[in-house]
C-alpha cells in the first residue's frame, strides 16, 4: 500500500458520521411548521413567495432580476480586477503579462493599511492597480498567500483561499461572493491571479472570467439610464460604464438597484 | 385515498408539500450527516434547516428522486461556505480545531498509532484549501460518484478527476510534513510507521 493509499484509507476511516441513520428528528410537516419562526439570512426572501407557486411565471423573472442586480453590484469589483472583460477567452488563460519590478513596498503598505482599516474601496483600487499586482508578484509565495488570506479575513465578499502550487507557478483564485446571494447562484465574479517565479524573474498575471451577458445588459442599461450623481460619475469614469462599485454597497444602493432592476425587467416584459 | 397515496410517481401531479415531504424524509439524515462532518455540533441544526429552507423555496428546481441529494449537498456546501465567510478566519480555525478532536475520538480497540495517524490525517486535511478538502470529503465520506461530486461543486466531471488527484497529493504531502514535524513517539510507531 502506498503512502497515498494509506493516507486516504485513514481519511476515510476518520469519517465522523460513518452511518447517517434513517430517522429524522422531526417530520417534514413539523419542519415546515417551524419555518415562520426561523430567521433567514437571505435578504431576497422578501421578494419571494412564502411557499413556491408553480404557476407564477412573473416571479421567477423578478427573482432572476434581483440575482442579476446582486451580480451587477460586484461588477465594479471585477472591472477593477479585469481590465478587458469583453473578450471571451478560455478559462485559466492569462490575459496580461507584466514584468514585475521589485520594491513596491509603499503600495504594499497602503494596501495592507486599507484592508486593516476596512477601507475596502481603497483596497480594491490598490488591488486593481498594476503596482499592487507587482507588489503581489514581488512577494514570496507565503507572503502572497498570507496577503490574500488577510483580505479574505476582513472582507466577507472575498474568498481567496484557493491557491494551488505547481512549481514554479502559484495560482490563486479570488472569488467574489455576496452575502445576499442565494446560495445556488454562482459567485458573481471570478478573478484569478497568477504569480510565477522562475530564474529569479517574477511575473504576475491576472485574468478574469467573463460574466454572463445578462449581467452586462442590466448593468450597462442601468448606468446609461441613470447617468447622474455618484453612479453617473462611476459610469462616466469608464468607457464601458464600469466604475468603482464599492460605495454602492449600502442598503440604500442595493434597494435602489433592486428597484431599478425590477423596473427594467417589467419594462422589458411589457415591451 | 390520501394525497400522498395518489402521488406515487414523483411528477408534476405531486403537490409541492408532498414533494418536499418526500425530499425531507428521504434525505434529511444524509444532509444532517453531511453537516455534522463539516461544522461544530451546535451549528448543525441551523445549517440543515437553512438547507431545507432553500429546498422549500426552490422546490420546483429540486430534481426528483436520488438527484435531490446532490442538489441538497450543493446547497449545504454553499451554506457552509457562507458560515465560514461570515466568521473571522480565527474563528474558523478555532472551529476546525474544536471539531477535529470530536471527529477523531478513538475507540478502545484503536491502536495508539492509528489514533495518532487519524488525528494527523485530519489535521493534514484541515490544512488543505477548503475546495480540496471538500472534494475528499465528498468522495470518502459521502461516497459520491465523480459525476455527483461535479454536480455538488458545479464543476465539469473532468475537473473532478483533476481535483481529486490534486487533493490526494496535497493531503499526502501535508500528512508527511506533519509526520516529519511531529514523529510518532509510540513504541508501535518506532517499530513500523508509514512506508
Amino acid at each position: 500500500m502506498t503512502t497515498e493509499e494509506r493516507v486516504m484509507s485513514l481519511f476515510e476511516s476518520a469519517n465522523p458520521v460513518p452511518e447517517p441513520g434513517n430517522s429524522a428528528p422531526e417530520t417534514a410537516s413539523d419542519y415546515l411548521a417551524t419555518l415562520d419562526r426561523r430567521t433567514s439570512t437571505m435578504t431576497l426572501t422578501a421578494l419571494e413567495p412564502k411557499a413556491p407557486e408553480r404557476n407564477n411565471s412573473k416571479r421567477p423573472w423578478l427573482m432572476a432580476a434581483a440575482a442579476v442586480a446582486a451580480l451587477a453590484l460586484v461588477v465594479g469589483g471585477l472591472a477593477l480586477l479585469s481590465p478587458d472583460q469583453d473578450e471571451e477567452r478560455p478559462a485559466d488563460v492569462p490575459e496580461v503579462t507584466t514584468r514585475v519590478e521589485p520594491d513596491p513596498a509603499a503600495v504594499a503598505a497602503a494596501f495592507v493599511s486599507a484592508i486593516d482599516s476596512h477601507d475596502h474601496d481603497n483596497a480594491q483600487l490598490l488591488l486593481a492597480d498594476d503596482a499592487t499586482i507587482q507588489m503581489l508578484g514581488s512577494t514570496d509565495v507565503a507572503e502572497f498567500e498570507q496577503l490574500l488570506a488577510h483580505l479574505e479575513a476582513v472582507d466577507a465578499r472575498y474568498d481567496l483561499t484557493e491557491c494551488t502550487y505547481a512549481e514554479p507557478a502559484v495560482t490563486c483564485r479570488a472569488l467574489y461572493t455576496n452575502a445576499w446571494f442565494d446560495p445556488l447562484d454562482e459567485p458573481a465574479t471570478t478573478a484569478t491571479f497568477f504569480v510565477r517565479v522562475e530564474d529569479g524573474q517574477v511575473t504576475a498575471l491576472r485574468q478574469a472570467q467573463k460574466l454572463p451577458d445578462r449581467v452586462w445588459l442590466t448593468w450597462s442599461s442601468f448606468v446609461r439610464d441613470r447617468g447622474e450623481g455618484d453612479w453617473g460619475a462611476m459610469a462616466k469614469g469608464h468607457p464601458d460604464g464600469m466604475g468603482i462599485i464599492g460605495p454602492m454597497l449600502t442598503d440604500e444602493s442595493i434597494e435602489l438597484h433592486r428597484q431599478y432592476t425590477t423596473e427594467f425587467v417589467e419594462a422589458r416584459s411589457d415591451g | 385515498m390520501t394525497l400522498n397515496a395518489k402521488c406515487i410517481e414523483e411528477d408534476d401531479s405531486c403537490s409541492n408539500e408532498v414533494r418536499f415531504e418526500r425530499l425531507y424524509d428521504r434525505h434529511h439524515a444524509r444532509v444532517t450527516a453531511y453537516c455534522r462532518r463539516r461544522v461544530p455540533a451546535d451549528q448543525v441544526e441551523d445549517l440543515v434547516a437553512e438547507t431545507f429552507m432553500v429546498a422549500w423555496r426552490r422546490i420546483d428546481d429540486v430534481p426528483d428522486g436520488e438527484g435531490g441529494l446532490p442538489w441538497l449537498y450543493r446547497v449545504a456546501y454553499r451554506e457552509v461556505g457562507h458560515q465560514w465567510r461570515s466568521g473571522s478566519r480565527r474563528q474558523r480555525l478555532h472551529n476546525k480545531l474544536v471539531a477535529v478532536p470530536a471527529l477523531a475520538s478513538p475507540t478502545p480497540e484503536d491502536s495508539a498509532v492509528d489514533v495518532e495517524q487519524t488525528r494527523r490525517v485530519l489535521a493534514a486535511a484541515s490544512r488543505l484549501n477548503h475546495r480540496d478538502a471538500e472534494v475528499l470529503r465528498l468522495l470518502s465520506w459521502e461516497h459520491l460518484s465523480r459525476a455527483e461530486i461535479a454536480e455538488v461543486l458545479d464543476i465539469e466531471p473532468n475537473a473532478v478527476n483533476q481535483r481529486v488527484h490534486r487533493a490526494r497529493t496535497n493531503l499526502t504531502k501535508e500528512f508527511n510534513r506533519l509526520e516529519r514535524r511531529h514523529p510518532d513517539r509510540t513504541p508501535a510507531a518506532k517499530k513500523g510507521g508509514m512506508s
